[in-house]
This record gives C-alpha cells, structure tokens and sequence, in this order.
C-alpha cells in the first residue's frame, strides 16, 4: 500500500514538473521557434527549400582554396537548426555561393541541430581550421559569447546572420529589420485597402505572434509606426494568434463577430496567421485585404486567385550572400557598415508566379 | 436515531468544501456566460455561440482523448505532436506530395493510415509504459519529440494546400448549417462517456485509476487498462488532426503548437482527479467551454494579449485549487 502511494506521489510530482517543463518547451519548439529571439521562428514557420538547387551544385572549384584574402577565401558558416526551412535556404545559398566560386570548396557549414553546446564547438573546430571568416546565427545571443572572444583572439572576422551576437567582435551583422517588416507590410494592407475602396480612414485589425517574442514585439513597433504614420489608417483591434494558423482562425471569427463589416483589412505579423484569417474572411464570405510577413510558398500560392493579398518576403539567399560579400570586403581592407538590412521583399499578386519560380523552384 | 442521522448528512454535504468544487465547474461557466452576456451584446447571439463550438472542437476531441489515461492515473504528453504528424500523414499521402511523392492514395486509405498512425504511438507508449512500469509522462514525452520528428520529416516542413474536397468535408462543412467539426466532436463526447458508464473497460479504468494494486488484486488486467487508455488518446488525438485539416483547409506544420497545455487545463478544469479514479466527460465538455468561452469573450471585449493570459492564468489557478482542496 505504501508503495502504491509513494508511486502515486511520484506520479503526482513527475506530472506536475512535465507539465511545466513541457510549458516550456510548448512555447518555444512548439510555436516552430517562434519563442527564440530571432527571426528564427520566421524560418520555422517558413516553407521553402529548393532541394535540388544547391546541393547537388556541381563542384567546380576553379582555384583551389587560396587562403589569406584572395578573391576565394576559406569560410565557415554556423546556423542554429536545419529543422527551420530558413536555415536550410541559408544552406543551399551557401552551397551555390560554393559552387559559383565565391568562397572555396573547404569551407564548411555546420548545422548545430538546435544544441547551443554543438554551435560552440562548430565555432571552435572552424577556427582550429584557420578559416578566413566566420558567418554565425547564433541560437542565442550570450551563448555564444565566449566562441566569438576564442574568433576574435585567433583574429578571425566574425559576420553576424540573422541573429546578432551580444558580445565580442564583429565585421557587421546581416539582417532583416523586423520593425520594417512590420511597417511595409502594414502599408501595403494600406494600399489594398485604398485600391479596393475609396473611404476617409480604414480599420484595420493585427494579429499578433506570440506573446513575449522579440519579433512578435518589434514587427507590432513597425505596425504601430504604420498607424502613427498614416492618418487615414486607423486599429480597430489586435490579439495574438501565437503565428499559428489555427489560433489565428478562430480570433479572427471572434473579430468577425464583434466587428464585422467595419474591418477594411488584416496585418498578420506572419503568414502562416495570414492563412488562417483568410480561412476565416473565407467562412464568412467576407474579402478584405490580408498581408503577412515571410513569403511562404502556401500563403503565396493563395496570391493568384485572391487580389488583395501580399507579404513582405525575408531573403535568407540575400542575407548568405551578403554576409559573404562583406567579409570579403572586409579581408580586403574595405571598411564594412556595423549593420546591413536585408530589406523584404514585397510580394503581391503581381509578382507571385516570378518569386515562387525563383525561391521555390 | 438513525433516521436523524440520514437526515443531517446530505445537509451537511452540501456545504463543504468538496461539494462546491464538484459543482465548481458548472458555476464557473455559468458565471463565465453571465458576466460576458452583460458585458457584451454579441457574446450571447447564436452565431457567436456557434463559433465558441467550432473554436473547441479540436481542443474537445483531444481532451476527450486524454481524459482516459488521466482517469487511470497516467498522462499522455504527446498528444499535440500526434495530432500533427497525423494530419500532415494524412494530407501528404492523399496529395501525394512531400515524403510521398508520387504516392498518392485514395482518401479513404490516407485517413486510415493517420488513424493507424496516432493508435500506433498510443500502443508504443503504452506498452512502454504498461508493461515496464516507466511512468505515462516519460513515455509519452519521448513520444513527443518522435511524433514532432515524424511531422516535420512527413512535410518537410512545409504547410500543404489543395487537399481533397472528401477530406477537408469532414471538420469543414456544415450540416443543416451545423458544422460538421461540432457534430464529430459531440458524438465522440457521447460515445465516450458511454463507454465509461456502460462497459467493463469503462469500469475498470476507474478502478485502475483508483487503486492499481487493488484493481490488480480484483483480477483486473491492469496492463492491459493502462496501455488501452493510452491507445485511446493516441486515437482520438489523430482525429483532432483529421478534422483540423478541414477548420484550416490546409495542413500546416506547426497546426499541433500550443495545443498540448489547452486539452490537459480542460479535463483539470473539468473536475477530474488529475491522479486518477475520479471524473467524467461531461466534466471535459464544461471544461472544455470555460476555456473556449473566456478566450472568445475576452476577443470579443478586445482585451489585449497580456490581459487574456492574465485571465486565464487566475481562472486556472481557481480550477486547480478547486480540484485538489475538494479532492482532500
């Protein structure tokens, strides 16, 4: 009997800490990495891959790793999680800019698989290699820290992707500008609304990331710069749908609900919540401009039939080649700016067809 | 003598504590719809009420699903990850896109296979659990990063659109102006709360729940129970991720997140004995309500992000205080 309880109680406490432990996790693995602090969860949520276009790049290799700043240096590049399709899209630019003999066929990408302990020895084994630079998305700012001081000692160039580093030296730090997003994809909501309708102000609703996440609060800044910014653009409401296309559907009803024909356009922080209100706009035969953010193949392919739609597109391609760019110019003794935005590309009904052929083959 | 002593008794009952926390629940949601009727004139309209229904469906189905193992004293962690890989099976093989191109198989045979597919995690770890006597949150939280694994491997990461028409019908149409996905979660309810009520099974998992060792005793399969609980919400979980496809009209590789907290908070709310023996699925439904009735309230007031969690971190706290102070 006594052991019974004792199992009972074990049950009782091992619940209870799973249960927190998974709240935890729920919050961070579960949203696709949205929790994590950089754009990362974008990459989760993201679609893409074009599996055969980097990959299989036949290797040509026409000078063979001149070390020391020649035109084609020894790199290493270092990313949190090929689970997130963003990274993979980082991986087969890295692998093209491989084949086109930008940097030489030695250099190495390394996927931490999510393990901020494996980034560090990824780190660790390129500067033992004596690369000539070092491209990192850190899985978080401070866990890197002491990787980049080892880079820094071995005086090897630190190129910050994606996500920035919060100490320790670097070249300059390559990027998407959330805030931006946020704010371009919020005006373009703007000129839909104003192409399909002609009125003083437009009400429009923001679905909201989850709650808590660095780009869930600087895309909701560029959003609220958009309102400030443009007196006939007027918030009528905003909640979070946790980007996630199936809480995204059902506060979107509520709106629907409580709002109905005042709402003349939804901002979704990201496009899988775009997918979701569309969904629901669809349920309620209602047609309002939606825009997101990211430019994933599902929400864009919605592009063709629906006239009112866009996102504003993030282009890790851009971001692996420019990273490159200004490391090489950095090696040449060229002086590098701290930060460069990757600035979105805006994607519409108009260009649909072209961006998917382009980035998704 | 005896007579006076029947008389007081029930009095007595109802006034403490344990007899207002089985009634808890029920006051909770009652007090919920009052507050949120007075507060806003949509809340109560019948369109309003429909959507609370349909905004429930999937967490229901898998609550319903996770009742069972919690009935017997176990848990099943895994359940938003099942959900997940099995509708993306689902989708992927009756598009025929991702993992299985070019293998695209007819409807019906896709919807089995994510039914196999969510029953198969249920019997891993449940045979895992049942027979080696590993605890139902270490299995079931292994489960959930292979199921999480599975999914992302099945749609390489990446939402499908297109499904078929005969698939998305089954949580995403209406009939006679009901949606389907309300109509497929109640049944589920109804079915399971016969099974409790009207079986061995049902019995025993009471029984299991209550006391293994004096279940065992009793001659009762305790393994069996265990692992079946198990089955069951692995089962029900693939069917929150079938009809899911029809809500969203999509399959979408993140449809599971957030979903793992929401079905669990439900059944506590409910009124069930989180340490098994005690509870029903009409518990789940009212639990299931309160949370689907605070969210949609609290949209429609359009209380922001912070105030919500607020709110359903103080409603919570009350359901679970509730649920152990009247189980002592």
């Amino acid at each position: 009997m006594s052991r019974d309880i004792r199992r009972r109680t074990f049950i009782r406490s091992g619940a209870i800490a799973g249960t927190a432990l998974l709240a935890g996790c729920g919050g961070d693995g579960g949203d696709g990495g949205d929790g994590g602090d950089g754009t990362a969860g974008d990459g989760g949520t993201e679609t893409t891959g074009d599996g055969g276009d980097g990959g299989t790049g036949t290797t040509e290799g026409t000078e063979e790793g001149t070390t020391g700043g020649g035109s084609t240096p020894t790199v290493a590049l270092s990313v949190p999680s090929l689970e997130f399709t963003f990274f993979a899209r980082m991986e087969n630019a890295f692998n093209q800019a491989k084949s086109d003999g930008m940097i030489s066929n030695e250099s190495a990408f390394y996927d931490a698989g999510n393990s901020q302990s494996q980034q560090v020895s990824d780190v660790e084994a390129a500067i033992s290699n004596e690369v000539d630079f070092l491209m990192i998305s850190a899985i978080t700012a401070e866990g890197v820290i002491n990787a980049i001081r080892q880079a820094n000692e071995a005086g090897i160039p630190v190129v910050a992707i994606d996500r920035n580093v919060a100490q320790g030296e670097t070249v300059t730090y390559v990027a998407s500008d959330n805030v931006q997003l946020g704010q371009r994809s919020t005006e373009l909501c703007l000129s839909f609304m104003q192409e399909s309708g002609d009125a003083d102000t437009y009400n429009v609703v923001q679905l909201e990331g989850t709650p808590g996440a660095s780009v869930t609060n600087e895309r909701g800044e560029g959003f609220q710069q958009a309102v400030d910014d443009n007196d006939s653009l007027n918030r009528l409401a905003s909640q979070t749908g946790e980007f996630s296309t199936q809480n995204a559907l059902s506060v979107m009803e509520d709106f629907i609900t409580q709002y109905g024909d005042e709402i003349d356009g939804v901002f979704c922080q990201n496009d899988l919540m775009a997918l979701g209100a569309h969904q629901a706009l669809n349920n309620a035969d209602m047609s309002v401009p939606v825009t997101g953010i990211d430019g994933t193949e599902a929400w864009v392919q919605l592009f063709a039939d629906n006239q009112y739609y866009g996102t504003i597109a993030q282009l890790p391609e851009e971001m692996v080649n420019t990273a490159i760019e200004s490391g090489k110019a950095h090696l040449a003794g060229e002086s590098v700016e701290d930060t460069i935005v990757i600035e979105g590309l805006e994607v519409t009904q108009d260009n649909a067809s072209n961006y998917l052929s382009e980035y998704f083959g | 003598m005896s007579q006076s002593v029947a008389d007081v008794s029930p009095f007595r009952d109802r006034l403490t504590i344990s007899a207002i926390s089985q009634y808890g629940p029920i006051i909770g949601l009652v007090g919920l719809y009052v507050a949120f009727a007075l507060l806003n004139d949509r809340f109560l309209t019948v369109g309003n009420q429909v959507n609370v229904l349909q905004q429930v469906s999937i967490i229901g189905i898998m609550a319903i699903g996770v009742t069972f193992p919690i009935l017997c004293a176990e848990i099943d962690l895994s359940i938003a990850q099942v959900m997940e890989v099995s509708g993306l099976t689902i989708a992927t093989l009756a598009v025929g896109a991702r993992l299985f191109e070019g293998f695209a198989v007819p409807v019906p045979l896709a919807i089995l296979a994510g039914l196999a597919l969510g029953a198969a995690f249920g019997t891993v770890s449940g045979y895992v659990t049942a027979r080696f006597g590993v605890p139902s949150f270490m299995t079931t939280l292994a489960m959930l990063f292979l199921a999480d694994g599975f999914g992302l491997i099945v749609s390489n990461n990446r939402p499908i659109i297109g499904l078929p028409e005969s698939i998305t019908a089954i949580g995403g149409s209406s009939v006679f102006g009901f949606p389907s996905i309300v109509l497929v979660f109640l049944s589920l309810l109804v079915v399971s709360q016969l099974i409790l009520s009207y079986t061995k099974f049902g019995l025993y998992i009471y029984a299991v729940g209550g006391d293994r060792t004096a279940a065992e005793r009793m001659g009762i399969n305790v393994m069996a129970v265990r692992m079946g609980t198990l089955v069951i919400s692995g089962i029900f979980a693939a069917i929150a991720g079938l009809v899911t496809l029809g809500r969203l009209g999509s399959a979408v590789p993140t449809m599971g997140a957030s979903l793992l907290l929401p079905p669990i908070a439900a059944v506590i709310l409910g009124g069930a004995n989180l340490f098994g023996g005690s509870g029903n699925m009409v518990g789940t439904l009212i639990g299931v309500l309160i949370l689907g009735v605070l969210g949609n309230g609290l949209n429609l007031m359009g209380v922001d992000p912070s105030g919500r969690l607020v709110a359903q971190g103080i409603v919570l706290m009350l359901a679970v205080l509730a649920n152990v102070v009247g189980q002592d």
